[in-house]
């Protein structure tokens, strides 16, 4: 069961996502760099976000009953047209990036979801599980200036579900309470069009097309457990390249998401295509990789089974780009069962090949994408697997943590001379120390699962002004597929740091400088970080949201990077203020700037001998270098 | 022009023979309290980021004892039984606006940047029923204000309360962000009269001192130093022991948004940024109100869930201040402290 599967209920509309640009650049978290006024800072398009995030004008379009019959109107259904809302009586959610070296796994955080009748009465509410971006691909919109180019996937699932007391009164509510797990419900969000002009009325809107599904114990919380079609059309357009689908034999029914995938045209998702669509089932194994080339194929290479009947404007907004297709014959499902699902453009030139299911119909994925570590913490990678929607067993998946990435720019001392031109200092290396992290190698898919541990070690600061390291885990198994996005974990590993006894402002300085230089919005509109005296003015508002639960929307830090045991020396300062002397100012060094690759051995300069004895100065220990 | 009620609130309240008569004279004094803070909102939100802060501090202070105020009434209504109502269209003065129990002919309150007018209008509201005269000529005939009406409800409570409270004490609202001494669980009749005279005083000062028993300024006065310009100072020349003689406290112009006075939302078509961060605002504001109405219904710990909200009323007022009015170009946006239904 899942978003995919029914019952389930579809709505679209808008999100406003009010995220903050400054932390874009790595650049601006080197404070000494942000300070000197010879530099260029980039700000980004919303250098004064405040992370909010919320659902605006967003209705229900359309239910889908255990039966699989489907209401559209408010007359079949009064469910249609009532509204999904963010929190009710407490501060919206948040989205935030992992990191400035990860900003491809945005998460939400706090977010809450209600679906209200017209007249506000509650009908369901729910707390969304941090869920971060995946699938992204390409969404381009046409002659729209500052539009996000391309659309992602938030597949979650929904917490502390409340059922309003008029709930009962809808079947479809009835429907759904009955066959999902617990106090639980699957949520699929579809988003792209995402205007990043402030100068446009959309600024800041994106657009959304929402599912909310039953979920059952033992699936995976930020995907759902189906087969998968991904793209092999023009790659200039990139269109189709990532949908979900599922099989259902027993209820010899299709269905199919195209909601993430297909090309709109407008700010609003109006359809995109003209030419016929069709699925059908390949009768030959194919391994097309997305190429400008189109791929034709004869009628002898597949098995139409339905068209796909997209043909109104407003077709994406009314359906999510669900695709349902009912009375599948013993033939189709014979050879659904073990062969490749595809999309068919009819043309002129014949049936193009769009997009192919995944090759011998393999999808291994991680669960939780994200991970935020201190020195010592564990946690366990949660890996599922299927060939043909069926879990997969005794199949291989490896976990591999590719060569140093990103050491691209040479990186210079910053200037303290304001005369002279200075350059930002350059990107960090990711994935180095190495040793960082301790994972297995490789893991056995049994039932279509497998759990892998994960422990941060030690890492002592190996991006200078960037607290920890980011990591980025490839995980790979059956056979390899061009055409699939990679998948990966995300983690950050923070820098080692140990609460001083009696802790002073400079012992807090440098990161909470950082937070006032990034989050300009607290800075010009609630307190400066970066002045202790601000922040005992302030302490206890800033008490009470330095000792939030992560999950609160209220949460401090709202990018939730600091190490704990940097949050607890806040709250020991914040608790005993001592505002010392600042100390005199240690030069800012470079990150190591080298092209490091796993083999060769690295050569220092004389700037990086000299940040390898600063370091091992101030924490006993060299830094790593692989 | 002061801030008179209407008489049948003072005789609604002088002639409850039992406490539930009196439940919805707190629930009028609850929305009376609450209608002071978004006009002193709008004030404080007209001021461009990060300047007069000293005039922003202020002003911000007596926000806080506004809500301090709003939670006591709140707790006050709970101890004798009764249930607030903060999530509610009638909640929500329609500015400009007369304020809740006031003469229909009386003071109207408009929503507007930081102003010498604005002033005269937040003074008029906390006015005393005999403000000292501090070097100013401000006499008015005493009629029914806020602080007769807080102490009308004091006298009855006196007369009619048991001692013990009928209310369900789990109702009552505390905080780490104010003192015991000002707020606290109100359980018997005396904690109710204790409680009241802390918002008659914050407001008006004692009735021999412009100051409170804290030793801090009544709100009336905090106004007049704006408005005069001046701090109030021990003086022992002047009649009352004060005077407006202090250091100065001049705001300057350029740094107050020209706010469109009274900003409505339907002024503004869907589609346009200006609707846009305008539906934000008021989509954060109703959210307060909701969370204040749980806070004070029965689920006192979600007071903690209207911290963030109120930074978010804050963040989005401001940043509605900094955009420009398309209506009328010599103006920015105001903040609309508009009621929504879903």
């Amino acid at each position: 069961m899942s978003y995919l599967q029914y019952p389930r209920l579809v709505f679209s509309g808008d999100f406003l996502a009010d995220v903050s640009t400054v932390n874009n650049y790595t650049a601006n978290f080197d404070n000494d760099y942000f300070a000197n006024p010879a530099g260029q800072l980039e700000k980004g398009w919303n250098p004064e976000g405040g992370a909010v995030f919320n659902f605006q004008d967003c209705f229900v379009q359309q239910v889908t009953y255990l039966d699989g019959s489907t209401a559209t109107t408010p007359q079949a259904d009064s469910l249609i047209g009532q509204k999904i809302a963010g929190a009710s009586g407490r501060a919206s959610g948040k989205l935030v990036d992992l990191d400035p070296s990860q900003q491809m796994v945005s998460q939400l955080w706090g977010v809450c979801l209600r679906l209200l009748t017209q007249d506000g009465v509650l009908l369901l509410q729910g707390d969304i599980e941090p869920a971060a971006f995946r699938d992204l691909q390409q969404r381009p919109i046409p002659n729209v200036k500052g539009v996000q180019q391309l659309g992602v996937t938030w597949t979650s699932r929904l917490k502390n579900v409340v059922w309003g007391e008029k709930a009962i009164e809808y079947r479809f509510f009835q429907e759904i309470r009955s066959q999902t797990d617990g106090n639980y419900l699957s949520l699929n969000m579809n988003v792209f069009a995402y205007l990043m002009d402030s100068t446009q009325a959309r600024f800041g809107l994106g657009r959304m097309f929402g599912t909310i599904g039953t979920w059952k114990a033992e699936q995976p919380v930020f995907f759902a457990p189906h087969r998968r079609l991904y793209g092999t059309s023009n790659i200039s357009q990139s269109v189709f390249a990532i949908s979900n689908f599922a099989v259902d034999a027993q209820r010899r029914t299709l269905s199919l998401d195209l909601g993430a995938s297909f090309p709109v045209k407008d700010l609003f998702g109006s359809v995109d295509y003209t030419d016929p669509l069709y699925l059908a089932v390949s009768n030959k194994p194919l391994t097309n990789r997305p190429a400008t080339r189109k791929k034709i194929l004869t009628t002898d290479d597949f098995t139409i089974i339905a068209p796909v009947n997209y043909q109104t404007q407003d077709w994406l907004t009314r359906t999510g780009g669900l695709v349902h297709i009912e009375n599948l014959s013993d033939s189709i499902l014979q050879l659904l069962a073990n062969n490749q699902l595809i999309l068919l453009s009819a043309t002129a030139e014949g049936y193009v090949l769009q997009a192919r299911e995944a090759i011998n119909g393999f999808s291994i994925r991680p669960d939780q994408l994200v991970y935020r570590l201190d020195t010592g913490n564990q946690a366990s990678i949660q890996i599922y697997g299927y060939q043909w929607g069926q879990p997969l067993s005794n199949t291989i998946v490896k976990l591999a943590l590719p060569p140093v990435l990103q050491a691209s720019s040479s990186t210079q001392l910053s200037s303290t001379n304001a005369s002279e031109p200075i350059t930002p200092p350059g990107e960090p290396p990711i994935n180095t120390p190495t040793d960082g992290l301790t994972f297995p190698k490789s893991s056995t898919l049994q039932q279509g699962k497998t759990a892998l541990s994960l422990t941060g070690n030690r890492i002592d600061a190996p991006r200078v002004y960037i607290d920890g390291q980011i990591y980025i885990i490839a995980v790979t198994g059956a056979s390899a597929d061009s055409a699939a996005p990679d998948e990966q974990i995300s983690v950050h590993l923070r820098s080692y740091f140990q609460v001083p006894a009696v802790p002073v402002w400079s012992d807090i300085a440098p990161f909470m400088t950082q937070y006032s230089n990034l989050y300009l919005i607290m800075s010009k509109y609630l307190v400066d970080l970066k002045d202790p005296n601000a922040l005992i003015a302030r302490k206890n508002i800033l008490m009470f949201a330095f000792t939030r639960d992560i999950n609160d929307p209220t949460y401090m830090p709202v990018t939730r990077d600091l190490s704990e045991n940097k949050r607890l020396t806040i709250l020991k300062w914040l608790e005993n203020p001592i505002i010392d002397t600042p100390k005199a100012k240690i030069p800012t060094l470079e990150a190591p700037q080298t092209v490091m690759t796993a083999t060769k051995p690295v050569k220092l300069s004389r700037k990086q001998q000299n940040y390898a004895l600063l370091t091992q100065m101030k924490t006993g220990k060299r830094p790593t270098q692989k | 022009m002061a801030l008179f009620l209407k008489s049948e609130f003072i005789h609604r309240v002088k002639a409850a023979n039992q406490v539930s008569e009196l439940y919805s004279s707190l629930q009028g004094a609850i929305e009376l309290e609450h209608s002071t803070i978004p006009p002193y909102l709008t004030a404080m939100f007209s001021f461009k980021p990060q300047t007069e802060r000293e005039i922003w501090g202020i002003i911000h202070s007596i926000v806080v004892e506004e809500m301090l105020h709003m939670t006591i009434v709140s707790n006050i209504l709970n101890a004798l039984g009764g249930a607030p109502v903060i999530n509610a269209c009638k909640v929500v003065p329609d500015y400009p606006s007369p304020l809740p129990m006031n003469i229909d002919e009386g003071l109207i309150v408009n929503l507007a940047a930081y102003s010498a007018t604005q002033l005269q209008t937040f003074m008029s509201i906390e006015e005393p029923e005999h403000p000292l005269e501090i070097p100013r000529d401000l006499s008015e005939s005493p009629k029914y204000t806020i602080g007769m009406f807080y102490k009308a409800l004091q006298d009855q409570i006196q007369l009619i309360a048991p001692d013990m409270l009928p209310g369900d004490p789990a109702k009552q609202v505390t905080s780490p962000f104010f003192s015991a001494d000002e707020l606290f669980p109100i359980l018997t009749k005396n904690d109710a009269l204790r409680a009241i005279d802390i918002i008659v005083e914050q407001g008006e000062g004692t009735s021999v001192l412009p100051l409170n028993e804290d030793g801090g300024i009544a709100h009336y006065y905090l106004f007049e130093e704006l408005y005069v310009g001046r701090k109030m100072v021990a003086d022992p020349s002047a009649p009352n022991g004060y005077s407006y003689t202090g250091a100065p406290i001049a705001c300057n112009p350029a740094n107050v948004y020209p706010l469109r006075p009274n900003t409505k939302t339907a002024d503004y078509a869907i589609g346009t940024l200006q609707r846009q961060r305008i539906d934000e605002f008021n989509t954060v504001y109703k959210a307060l109100l909701n969370c204040l109405h749980d806070t004070f219904n029965g689920r006192p710990e979600r007071l903690k869930d209207s911290f963030g909200l109120m930074f978010d009323i804050k963040l989005f007022g401001e940043k509605l201040c900094a955009l420009p009015d398309t209506i009328n170009p010599s103006y920015n946006l105001g903040p609309t402290f508009e009621w929504i239904p879903d």
